[in-house]
């Protein structure tokens, strides 16, 4: 909970941020920024490359959390999601162009005040570096044009990649959720 | 009859409130703001090319039927598909009823056969007239098989592909592909040759002569990114007008072609 009023502290005077969050506590810990983003934004635009629609829904109702205020983007499942209401479905990771007409679409219609992407490192396992750079570069760059926040959560052992710290320099603020 | 045509045309030309040169849109998705004149000049040739499945029918079958929607008059020439196929798949797949398009006589579909193009073009450089010369004889070819119904404001030509597979010698193919576009320019229409490629196109057409006969060449590109496949259009050249310089998104979705000028590639060419 100090790690998020830490977290929530930078939100306020921060538009696009790099967040790294230690590998053994990801995914409690992405919980816990979408309930942070839930109580303090309207509407809230969360791109999943690494769990499913399906199953983040599932863990925000085990966690008793409202999640209609989110928009998901979801690039982890094939059709599941097509049935969900505030779920967009990509049909593949590789799909970069697929993936950012559909932010584009979410941005434009629905004006979310912040959104949450999960991650940019796993772009990397189906693209090449230098488009995963160029996607998330112009991401950031259309963030500003949409006056939303951007919230880009990278695993702590993804760090060194060449790819995040190009990103790393697109951003306002880089911090580490770390207890140290 | 096509003397009459271009008569009608330079009439409508001089009776043209003092502009000499008028610029049809493309009427494909945002296209049109690809180019600074947001359309193509009359009495231009462009040349639709990419690799198969790109969409390069379905672009020049969406322009014209849009275009006859706002009462251009369109004459498509096919020399692959049959016209009924192409009705059915143009209405079923992206809602374009070709049919009560045709009822109101804005719009023609015409079947050509490349193979007796191939031929006739192959006896005239056989058997040439003494008192004719092989480009005339070549524009008379051109003529008869591709017969105008009325005074067009669009003509289609799918495919030269299919035209350059008729012929066995590419150096006849060349010479009739030259005299068949400077005959499309004489009618002051907006003219779309269409021609396959590879995917990843090092050249434009089948011959490498028709981008530099056309007035404008635009390619279609398919984008593979692992198992994904991506699409991305681009104005190569553009002789009537300045135009965007890099290749822009499009899909093919169910009312044909859409295209997204604010998003980036980025993948490489």
């Amino acid at each position: 909970m100090i790690l998020m009023s830490y977290l929530k502290k930078f939100l306020a005077t921060t538009q696009v941020m790099v967040v790294f969050v230690p590998n053994m506590e990801y995914k409690d810990t992405l919980v816990q920024i979408s309930d942070l983003l839930n109580k303090n934004y309207n509407k809230i635009l969360y791109v999943t490359l690494n769990r499913s629609c399906s199953a983040l829904i599932s863990t925000f109702d085990q966690n008793k959390m409202d999640y209609s205020k989110f928009h998901f983007i979801d690039c982890v499942a094939k059709n599941e999601s097509s049935s969900i209401e505030n779920c967009t479905h990509v049909p593949s990771p590789n799909a970069l162009i697929e993936l950012s007409l559909a932010i584009s679409d979410v941005m434009e219609s629905q004006k979310p005040e912040v959104m949450l992407f999960d991650s940019p490192s796993t772009l990397l396992i189906y693209n090449k570096e230098d488009h995963v750079t160029k996607f998330v570069h112009s991401l950031i760059s259309k963030l500003t044009m949409w006056d939303s926040k951007g919230i880009f959560t990278v695993p702590e052992e993804s760090a060194d990649i060449l790819m995040v710290k190009d990103i790393e320099m697109f951003v306002d603020k880089t911090i580490s959720l770390k207890v140290s | 009859m096509e003397e009459d045509i271009l008569k009608n045309m330079e009439n409508v030309r001089h009776n043209d409130s003092g502009l000499d040169v008028e610029f049809l849109p493309t009427r494909v998705s945002t296209f049109d703001h690809l180019m600074d004149k947001r359309g193509i000049e009359r009495g231009n040739t462009i040349l639709i090319s990419g690799g198969c499945g790109t969409g390069k029918s379905i672009f020049c079958m969406q322009s014209s039927y849009n275009a006859a929607l706002n009462g251009e008059k369109v004459v498509y020439f096919t020399l692959e598909e049959e016209g009924h196929k192409i009705k059915r798949h143009m209405k079923n797949n992206f809602g374009l009823d070709i049919a009560a398009v045709e009822k109101e006589g804005n719009f023609v579909i015409q079947e050509v056969d490349p193979i007796k193009i191939a031929i006739d073009v192959r006896n005239v450089l056989l058997n040439q007239l003494p008192d004719l010369s092989v480009e005339k004889e070549l524009e008379i070819i051109g003529k008869t098989k591709f017969e105008l119904p009325f005074h067009p404001d669009r003509i289609v030509l799918d495919s030269l592909s299919a035209l350059s597979a008729g012929f066995k010698d590419p150096e006849s193919y060349r010479l009739y592909v030259k005299i068949l576009i400077k005959n499309l320019n004489k009618y002051e229409s907006v003219n779309f040759v269409v021609s396959e490629t590879e995917q990843e196109p090092s050249r434009y057409s089948r011959s490498g002569i028709e981008e530099f006969l056309t007035d404008g060449v635009i390619i279609l590109y398919t984008l593979r990114e692992g198992l994904a496949r991506e699409r991305a259009i681009e104005i190569v050249k553009l002789r009537c007008s300045n135009h965007i310089m890099t290749p822009v998104p499009y899909k093919i979705t169910d009312k044909g072609i859409e295209i997204y000028p604010k998003e980036d590639i980025f993948a490489g060419l």
